[in-house]
Order: structure tokens, then sequence, then C-alpha cells
């Protein structure tokens, strides 16, 4: 079982949206893939991993194996034997797995699977004398902070929600366990990541998307009231211009003109093969885009897309939408755990990142670029059957 | 039966939970604080029973409430205009009258109402809270298109005529009405007949659902559906009546077969807890000494 040294690598969160993409690039540069992770239900990781192999048009032959594994569990719940098994592979570990729950409610959970369940990873990273533990944490780790984001430990004590603020306490806890044990480690900061470039291929659907979705369907409700003569769309301004689009009155309010920092998964998958492919250590990497786009900008999109006019932003530092319609009121309701990311002023330094990579940054997000992405989005019924072979 | 004086100002409520614990902590709350006058925790199948005037619609029903929105159990709270004031104040995002009257007649959108998703993924701190904002119940009206020719789109043509008429009048979607002349109990059996077993025992979470856990395994064992009916509390808080129905074919001899078979288990399982806790009681050890008083049927 033991690699080829750094040709190895023992992956987490392969399930995922970023991790599975991850694997697969893996996989066609030629690494021998083990994937940690567990059973869903009745189907076990293998099945799952077939399944995403499959969605994902690779065929991993006998570079990829699955493990199942309890990382709240001693030695990853794995017996003797397997553990040391596992150990003997001296890989790089490229620990992706996360909760990305932003509700407080889930904070026990949360904090559970980003940190408290760290210490059986790490301990594993030690035994194993892993070659290189890399941590994809998120760049809002930074918490609230303004200026310029430093590829820097974290300082902030204050956070926008649970997810931020357990990114920031792993990323302090992975930090002193590989001082202590010596393992070579290297933080991965993406921003929000949306699906391929080319190909608009992703397997989850929230940020950009739900807010996306969440307009869809107000514009659904209120043109079917419209199509159907039910009249209450007139009573708020709404109404069907002649060319079919919807003129749908939506005021979203923003605290001060900023960004939405995205990068597509194509692009994450590539920096960090590049990073892995690097030997430093103690790095920490902002992978994000270099000129994001404003909401200005995604607020057209989302409009040409959808077929519908009328959405304005509105940028007040405290004050919020007087007299709201009906889709205000719930737009602004469903919208509000992402508010932050929707008018980030913050700049990520992205110098370590740039050096790395020669320069190659995010593609700009154009329209044609949101276009594949949405459309294979709504293709596949926002996430419910995404992800099927 | 308690008899107790009808105000003018009654009505009624239905407050959403994602889980029995919390239903239980509710109804258990406003059964203390004596805050209305019949409160009922009700599971997806009563939901759904309650309010859908249909077989196929109550299917649909099931699938919105428990799935899309995430509200596997409604508390039902009748009171008068203090006590429904009390639940707002409570803190509680509640299914008003008027937000009733609009998934009671617009029922046929609801299932293919996409934006009902949104609303289960929406993750912030408190469950169900765009149940406050002003305008949610003027979204639904809009999304869903209420109307006694909705509620009728469903039935059978030859009859739809009558049942339009019919949900016409006010007292169709109007939860006191519907509680109060046990409609609900009437279209609780359109699916298959079923056993009740009813239970005093006190409101404890960790035992109720012990024991639903012993009922549901009985079930699954005899091939058959059980499920959680409904619980209501009184003597101020300390104990509840808890019915699990089991349902069964009565005209399929392998299911009458099956039903015995499991009414029997389960009789021994609740006797048993009986004995183990002292405090759980079966229904029919009381109800056939003639007894007809709550608190007799308690305390005997």
């Amino acid at each position: 079982m033991q690699g080829k040294s750094g040709r190895s690598i023992i992956l987490t969160g392969a399930t995922g949206f970023l991790g599975a993409f991850l694997m697969a690039g893996l996989l066609e540069r030629g690494y021998q893939v083990t994937v940690l992770g567990r059973p869903s239900g009745d189907m076990r990781l293998s099945d799952r991993l077939s399944h995403l192999t499959r969605w994902l048009n690779i065929d991993p032959g006998e570079k990829l194996s699955a493990i199942e594994a309890d990382f709240s569990k001693k030695h990853l719940g794995l017996d003797d034997k397997a553990y040391g098994d596992l150990c003997a592979i001296k890989g790089k570990i490229i620990h992706c797995a996360s909760d990305t729950s932003f509700a407080e409610r889930n904070r026990e959970r949360v904090m559970n699977t980003n940190v408290e369940s760290l210490s059986s990873l790490l301990d594993f990273a030690a035994d194993s004398r892993a070659e290189h533990l890399y941590y994809v944490s998120t760049a809002y780790a930074c918490g609230r902070c303004e200026g310029i984001c430093m590829e820097t430990p974290v300082t902030a004590e204050s956070f926008h929600n649970v997810y931020e603020e357990s990114k920031a306490q792993a990323e302090e806890v992975i930090r002193r366990s590989c001082e202590d044990s010596g393992v070579p480690l290297s933080i991965l900061r993406p921003s929000i990541v949306y699906g391929h470039s080319k190909s608009g291929r992703a397997l989850k659907f929230n940020a950009l998307y739900y807010c996306v979705r969440s307009i869809s369907y107000i514009r659904d409700i209120f043109a079917n009231d419209i199509r159907q003569g039910g009249g209450k769309s007139a009573k708020w301004g709404s109404f069907l211009d002649d060319d079919g689009v919807l003129y749908l009155p939506l005021r979203i309010h923003l605290p001060n003109r900023g960004s939405v920092n995205l990068i597509p998964v194509d692009y994450f998958v590539e920096t960090v093969l590049c990073i892995i492919g690097h030997s430093g250590t103690g790095e920490i990497y902002h992978i994000t885009c270099g000129d994001p786009p404003d909401i200005m900008t995604l607020s057209e999109y989302t409009q040409r897309f959808l077929g519908v006019r009328g959405i304005r932003v509105l940028w007040d530092q405290a004050g919020k939408i007087t007299d709201p319609n009906p889709a205000e009121e719930l737009f602004e309701r469903l919208f509000e755990q992402y508010r932050p990311y929707l008018s980030d002023n913050r700049i990520f330094d992205r110098s370590r990142t740039h050096g790395i990579t020669n320069g190659v940054s995010a593609p700009p997000f154009t329209y044609e670029i949101f276009e594949n992405c949405m459309s294979y989005a709504v293709a596949c019924e926002w996430g419910v059957t995404a992800g099927r072979s | 039966m308690k008899l107790h004086p009808v105000t003018a100002d009654e009505g009624g409520v239905l407050v959403p939970f994602e889980s029995l614990e919390n239903a239980l902590g509710f109804a258990k709350k406003c059964s203390i604080r004596h805050i209305g006058l019949a409160i009922g925790i009700l599971g997806e199948e009563f939901i759904s029973s309650f309010i859908a005037p249909t077989k196929k619609l109550a299917d649909e029903a099931r699938v919105v409430f428990a799935r899309k929105m995430c509200m596997p159990y409604l508390v039902l709270l009748i009171g008068d205009k203090y006590a429904l004031r009390s639940v707002r104040e409570m803190g509680y995002p509640v299914i008003d009258q008027k937000l009733f009257k609009t998934l009671y007649q617009g029922l046929p959108s609801l299932n293919s109402a996409e934006w009902l998703e949104l609303l289960g993924e929406l993750t912030d701190d408190e469950p169900f809270s765009y149940l406050k904002l002003g305008q949610f119940g003027e979204l639904a009206e809009i999304a869903l298109a209420p109307s006694p020719a909705q509620a009728a789109k469903d039935i059978d043509p030859d009859l739809r005529p009558f049942f339009e008429r019919l949900y016409l009048r006010p007292e169709m979607n109007d939860l006191v009405w519907l509680n109060t002349f046990r409609i609900q109990s009437a279209r609780y059996n359109r699916e298959k007949p079923t056993v009740g077993l009813v239970v005093y025992l006190p409101v404890d979470t960790s035992l109720i659902t012990e024991i639903q856990a012993g009922l549901q395994d009985i079930a699954q064992r005899n091939h058959l559906k059980g499920r959680l009916g409904f619980i209501t509390p009184f003597d101020n808080g300390k104990r509840c009546v808890w019915e699990y129905d089991y349902y069964y074919d009565h005209n399929d001899p392998d299911d009458m077969v099956r039903i015995q078979q499991t009414t029997h288990e389960a009789g021994v399982l609740l006797d048993e807890y009986s004995v183990k806790t002292g405090t759980v009681k079966q229904v029919r050890y009381l109800v056939n000494r003639g007894c007809c008083r709550k608190e007799n049927l308690l305390y005997t």
C-alpha cells in the first residue's frame, strides 16, 4: 500500500463539493489517493466514491482506495492493523472535510466536526510521519476585519458566524499540533467556490446559487399569479412585459458597496495541485479572486438569466428597506446569512498563491460562466439530482 | 369530558416544531401556565388528515409538512384572544387562522410549491422564523391561490360543485370548528382502519420516545405501519394522553392476523412499562371502569 514519495495522498471530505473535484484532479495527475470518510446510510464509502467517479467521468482503476474512518474516535476508529497499514502509506494528507453550516443553533455540531474531531486526524498525521498536511480552511477565517487580509495566521476575535469561527480555531489547533509533531503544514484558504467554469458542473448549490434560486422561485410565484389572473401581483407592482419578462420590484439592501469573492472549482483544484507540488511549509495561501464581481454585476446577470427586471440594490450602513413588499421581505430573510459576503470590501492578499501559481488567476466571472453554472444548477434541480451518475 | 364556558373570541393556532422534544416542551409550558383551552401535539399523520379533504392530498400534505417544510410536529392550540396573544409573546412562530385557511384552500398547489423547499433549507437560528414575516401570509396567498374551487380541485368531478359550495363555508377552515366537531378524527381512518393505543403517562420526552421506539419496532416486525397519533397534556403539564396508532387492512385476513399479534405484543410492552415505572397506564384499564372525568382516570 506504500506509495512513491510525494505521489500518495490521503484525502478527507472527498464526497463533498471541493473534495470530489480535488479527488478527480489528483487522480488525473496520477496520484494514488486514499480517501478517509464515512458511509452514508446503507451506502458504503466505496460505493459513494464509485458513484462520484462515474459522475466525474474518471476511471480511477487501482489509484483510488476507500477507508471508512470515524474522526471522533482514537486511531480514526480503525483497529490496530488497519491503522498500522494506513500509517504505512506515508503520504501527504489533505483535510478537506468540514461542516459548512452557518447557523448558531448548529454550533455544537459544527465545532465537533471542524475542531474537536481534528485530534484523531492530527494524531494520525504525527503517527504516520505524514510528508505534509494541507488543511482546507476558508478565506473568511479572517473573521470581521477590514482592509487587506494577509496570508498570515488569524488574529480576529469576532466572526460573522460559527463556521468562520470554527475554521479559525481549527487553523490554530492544527498549526500548534504540527509545530509539536514536526509535520509540515500548509493552510489553503479558498473564498466562495462555484461550479466548473467551463462545464458549470457542481455538487453543492449554496451561497450565490441559493440567492439566484430564491429569486427564481419568487419570480415563479408572481409570474404564475399573473398568468392565472390572480391579480395580487399587480397590487405589489409586479407585471409581465409583452416580451414575457417579469417586472419584479425587489430592493436588496446591503450595508456598503463591495464585491463577492467567487472562484470556480477548477481554479481551486489547479491551485491546490500547484501548492501540493511545492515543498514549502508553514504557509498560508489565499485561493481567491483578484478581481471579484460586485453585486450590481451579479444582479444584472441574475435578471438576464431569470428573465426578470426590477431588482435594485440599495446601499445603507444601518438602514433597512422601508415598507417591504412580500417578495422583498422573504428574500431579505433568505439571503440574510450571506449578506456579509455580498458586499465585501476586504482585499485578500494573494502574494504567496500568486508566486506559486506563476500568476495564474481565477477567470473573470463573465455572464457566460454564470449562465453555464446556473443552467447546470437548474438542470439538476438546484442539487436534487446533482452527483448522480 | 370537562365542560367550560365558551367565549366569543376563541381561535386556534398551529405551532410547528422540528422535534417531538420541543413540541412537548411547548405543550407542557402552556399546560403549566394554563394557556389555552385545548392543546394537542399532532404527528405527521394527524397533520395531514387534519388539513386535507382527500386521501391523495393527505399523502401530499404529509410530504410537504414533514419533509419540505421540516415540520413533522404541529401543536394545535385552541384558546381565547389572551391565550393566543400569550403564544405570540412566548416568541413562537405560528400558523394562524388566516394562514391556515390559505394552506387549507391552497393545498393542491402546495405540493408543487418549490419555494417551500427554500424555507425548509433555511439554516437560520430560529426554525420557522419566516412565519413571523409580516407579509408571509400575503405571499402564501399569491403563491397558492387559495379558493374553495382550488381546495376541491382534486375531488371527483361529479362531486366537485358540492364540495366547492361546502368549502365556501367558513367553518370548513376554522381551526376551532374543525376541532370541536372532530372533523379531523372523522378523516383519520380514510387511509386504513387503525388500532389506537391510548396511554396515560408523564410528559417525559425520553420515556415517550423510548416507548414509541418499542411500539414502532413491533410494527416493523409484524409488517404493519405504526405512527404517533397525538399527545395532549393535562393536569398542569404533569401528565398527558398519548395515542399511538397501528394501521391495518380489515379486508386482508393476513393483516388481521398481524394486527392481533401486534396489539398483543404492544399490550405486553405497555404493561411492562406500567410495572417498571408505576406511572404509565393504558386507557383500557381505566375507561372500562366507567370513569368519565380525566381526574378520575388519572388517579384511579
